[in-house]
């Protein structure tokens, strides 16, 4: 396939798409020397670090044993001599250690320099236990020594002594000067001897301390002087005693001079492995520090490396940065050029267009989006041509139809006119009728009021006989009291009658008169009674009119309330009325305005032949193929009716795309609407289905 | 009291000469009644009547007459019919009654007073033997007037003398109050 033919969908993708695996492969290789410096300063942190670090501890475990031996040395104590061991062991330990890191990272060197380090501090250890032994043998021997000076003194003192006594117990005798110098002469080399002895022992002191040799010197010197006064004294004495006792203290002085000689050697032994034993110290300490200069250096090698490996790293990712940077724009610009080429193409063709050149060509032979746009423009072009020819055509017969509309307009200006007048007239009789109905809505209020009126009236007379009533009874009441009065008279007279009685003759007069007070309250009684029944009587008339009152009263109400009614429907006849006034009114302006609208219409059409003609000049703008033009004009001929006939069958390709109603446009405006119909409806699933099958 | 006795008789003698027969007429119950006019004391209408317990339904209580303790026999109950009752015509006639040597002032309750009747003797009948309702010692003698009879009580009679000599006991008892 092309690569043109691709979407631009698809090469905007693949464009991305690369510049990924570019990036990806980027971080991949990033990925890689990280690895690789990571692993590095593992190396420095676990490998280099721990070397130096057990190499320093061996060297301070060295240092401090050849300290402890030094202390040891010097005040020969057993704990020293304890911590040196453990020193040594510790050393030991650390060595071990260095073993074990050195195993770990295959460093043979370190093995190598671990194995020296580790025979040497066994033969400092050896030696420096040796270097012990020694130190207690010449103890010994020192004591020793010092014994047999002690002995040889002790004698020495003796002689004196004896010399002493012997002087002091010749001068008591009394005895000759030339006797007498024998016994001075006698003590005289016996203290010589004493001095001698004191010089040796001081030397020993000396030698003991110092060690350096020079007393040694002077006693090698002084012994066989002592000897020799030894000789001298001997060859003057003639006692047995005293010669028994320079005997003994001869024999002390050879012991002395015997034990002296093994301490000197002893102690040159000693000096000896001393002098190894710190050479050899000092080796360990000094393979101690090469085994940690060692490891510094190892240190540096790897961080060197490791700068190493970073800068390469570095060098690596910008050079991969600027690849990327490169084969994007490469890429960018590609993707640009193939997609804004053909669109410059269709601005090209968009532009002729607008000039009104029908007769422009686009050459675009793609398949992608632009290709779809490229091929719909064209189409666009085909139908807008089309078009402006029919219009062309359509404008003709606007222009002779415009005129037929003017002649028809005036007929009906007439007709309007005539209708006018009789409208008019039709509005004159129905006023009159609206004055009639009002007249008959007013009488109609009238009576309404009045019958109102006579209602409250009828309601205010209930009233009244209701008081009446109430009147009438107070009345019979009072009249009830009347007879009562009437009763009680009658009692007074019954009374008077009997107190008549009582008195006999003399009462007779009074009897009568009694009798005829009887007979008076009898009269009033009996006239009380009749005024009585009358006054129930009417008040029996009353309740009726009453009543009848009360029952006339709602009569009276209704008929309030239905002429009311009567009112109010002649009030909508009057309101009726007037709407068809109105409505006639309208109807007579709507006549006068037809006919001015028909005059208007005649005069809009000579205009519309005017707007015909400019139509037709500025169709004139088009440029249309000569070809086409040719086609479109032939099947106008006949006729603009046959013009829809012939666009709809060009159009149904479209339009059966589209939406259906578009198909059924059979007027002059239906070739038009599916122009928008191919454009935006028609073409686009046709696009869609492109693309789908592309992806 | 003989003296008394006598002196009212011969009054009466002379009033009976005179007066010929008045009557005072009126209503008990449903009855038609009527007793001379020479028994009656007086008329009075009905003030406050004081009820006494533990006496019979016909005793209708005790009324103060000017200072005086006057028991009241309600008529109707007494002749056997219903306790009347009080309406505007009710009113008590004042009545001498003759009770072994003394007499009794006594008050009769009547629904209604009508009048005061002159019956000729001819027209006073004797009272008969039976068809009335009330014992006929009751009744004196009956009056004819038109064509009605008016029944004439013989007021010693209506109360026995048991009767009186309670409503006498009755009398002093309130009087010693």
């Amino acid at each position: 396939m092309n690569i043109k033919d691709l979407s631009i969908k698809t090469k905007i993708l693949t464009g991305a798409l690369l510049l990924v695996m570019i990036t990806c492969g980027f971080g991949l290789l990033s990925k890689i020397y990280i690895g690789k410096v990571s692993g590095s300063l593992f190396g420095i942190t676990d490998n280099n670090g721990k070397s130096v670090e057990y190499a320093t501890g061996v060297e301070r475990m060295a240092l401090a044993t050849i300290m402890e031996e030094k202390n040891y040395l010097l005040k020969e104590q057993d704990a020293s001599h304890q911590r040196a061991e453990q020193n040594v062991k510790d050393l030991m330990g650390y060595l071990d250690k260095v073993d074990v890191v050195a195993k770990d990272y295959k460093n043979t060197a370190l093995l190598d320099q671990s194995q020296t380090a580790r025979e040497g501090t066994t033969r400092y250890a050896e030696k420096y236990r040796s270097g012990v032994a020694a130190l207690k043998a010449n103890k010994k021997s020192v004591a020793e020594m010092v014994d047999n000076g002690n002995t040889v003194a002790t004698a020495a003192d003796t002689m004196l002594k004896k010399q002493v006594s012997n002087y002091s117990e010749a001068m008591k005798k009394g005895l000759s000067g030339k006797e007498l110098d024998q016994y001075v002469q006698r003590y005289i080399i016996t203290t010589n001897i004493y001095v001698k002895a004191m010089q040796i022992m001081r030397a020993e002191k000396e030698e003991v301390n110092y060690k350096d040799r020079v007393a040694w010197k002077k006693m090698e010197v002084l012994l066989p002087e002592l000897m020799g006064f030894y000789d001298d004294l001997e060859k003057i004495v003639q006692n047995p005693d005293e010669l028994k006792l320079i005997t003994d203290a001869r024999a002390g002085t050879r012991n002395y001079t015997d034990s002296a000689k093994s301490w000197i050697e002893n102690d040159t032994k000693l000096k000896t492995i001393l002098t190894e034993m710190a050479s050899l110290g000092s080796n360990v300490i000094k393979q101690a520090q090469d085994a940690e200069a060692a490891g510094y250096a190892q240190l540096g090698a790897a961080r060197t490396e490791a700068e190493q490996l970073v800068s390469e790293a570095n060098t690596i990712i910008i050079v991969t940065i600027l690849l990327a940077i490169v084969l994007g724009v490469i890429i960018a610009l590609f993707l640009a050029s193939m997609i804004t080429k053909p669109i410059i193409l269709g601005v090209k063709f968009a532009e002729s267009l607008s000039k009104g050149d029908l007769t422009a060509h686009i050459d675009i032979d793609q398949k992608d989006e632009i290709g779809v746009l490229a091929k719909a423009l064209q189409t666009m072009r085909d139908q807008l041509s089309s078009v402006v020819q029919q219009v062309r055509t359509n404008s003709d017969a606007l222009g002779s139809a415009s005129q037929q509309i003017s002649a028809t307009a005036q007929a009906i200006s007439q007709s309007a006119t005539e209708q006018a007048s009789g409208v008019e007239e039709t509005t004159a009789s129905i006023e009159q009728l609206s004055s009639s109905v009002k007249q008959n809505a007013d009488n109609a209020k009238l009576t309404k009021n009045i019958s109102s009126t006579a209602a409250g009236e009828a309601a205010n007379s209930g009233v009244a006989v209701k008081r009446t009533v109430e009147a009438m009874r107070e009345i019979a009441d009072k009249i009830s009291l009347i007879e009562d009065i009437a009763y009680k008279t009658n009692l007074l007279s019954l009374n008077a009658a009997i107190e008549a009685a009582l008195a006999g003759e003399h009462g007779k007069g009074f009897t009568v008169v009694a009798a005829e007070v009887r007979k008076l309250a009898e009269n009033s009684r009996i006239t009380a009674q009749e005024i009585n029944s009358l006054a129930k009587n009417s008040v029996k008339i009353a309740e009726d009119a009453g009543d009848l009152l009360e029952n006339m009263v709602p009569k009276i109400q209704k008929t309030a309330d239905l002429v009311d009614e009567i009112t109010a429907s002649s009030e909508e006849q009057a309101q009726g009325i007037g709407q068809i006034s109105d409505a006639v009114g309208q109807l007579d302006k709507a006549a006068q305005q037809n006919a001015s609208g028909s005059e208007q219409l005649a005069a809009t059409a000579e205009e519309l032949s005017g707007q015909a003609m400019q139509l037709q000049q500025v169709m004139a703008f088009f440029k249309v193929d000569a070809n086409q033009q040719r086609n479109t004009s032939t099947k106008t001929k006949p006729g603009q009716s046959t013009s829809p006939k012939r666009q709809t069958p060009v159009l149904k390709q479209y339009a059966a795309k589209a939406t259906p109603h578009l198909s059924s446009g059979g007027g002059v405006t239906a070739p038009l609407k599916p122009m928008s119909g191919p454009k935006a409806g028609g073409k686009k699933p046709e696009f869609n289905e492109n693309d789908f099958e592309r992806f | 009291m003989n003296q008394l006795l006598q002196k009212k008789e011969g009054k009466t003698e002379l009033m009976a000469q005179d007066q010929l027969r008045q009557y005072l007429t009126f209503r008990a119950g449903n009855e038609n009644l009527a007793i001379s006019i020479l028994d009656v004391k007086e008329i009075i209408e009905i003030n406050t009547i004081t009820d006494v317990p533990m006496t019979p339904d016909y005793i209708r209580g005790v009324i103060n007459l000017r200072g005086n303790v006057v028991p009241v026999i309600d008529l109707s109950a007494r002749l056997g019919r219903n306790s009347s009752e009080m309406t505007k015509r009710s009113c008590i006639v004042l009545v001498q009654v003759e009770y072994k040597d003394d007499s009794q002032l006594l008050g009769m309750l009547v629904d209604a007073v009508d009048e005061i009747l002159e019956i000729p003797e001819v027209n006073i009948m004797p009272p008969p033997d039976f068809g009335a309702d009330i014992r006929t010692d009751f009744i004196q003698s009956m009056g004819r007037v038109g064509d009605a009879f008016i029944i004439l009580l013989n007021i010693n009679r209506v109360l026995s003398i048991k009767e009186l000599s309670q409503l006498k006991q009755v009398t002093d008892y309130e009087g010693t109050i």
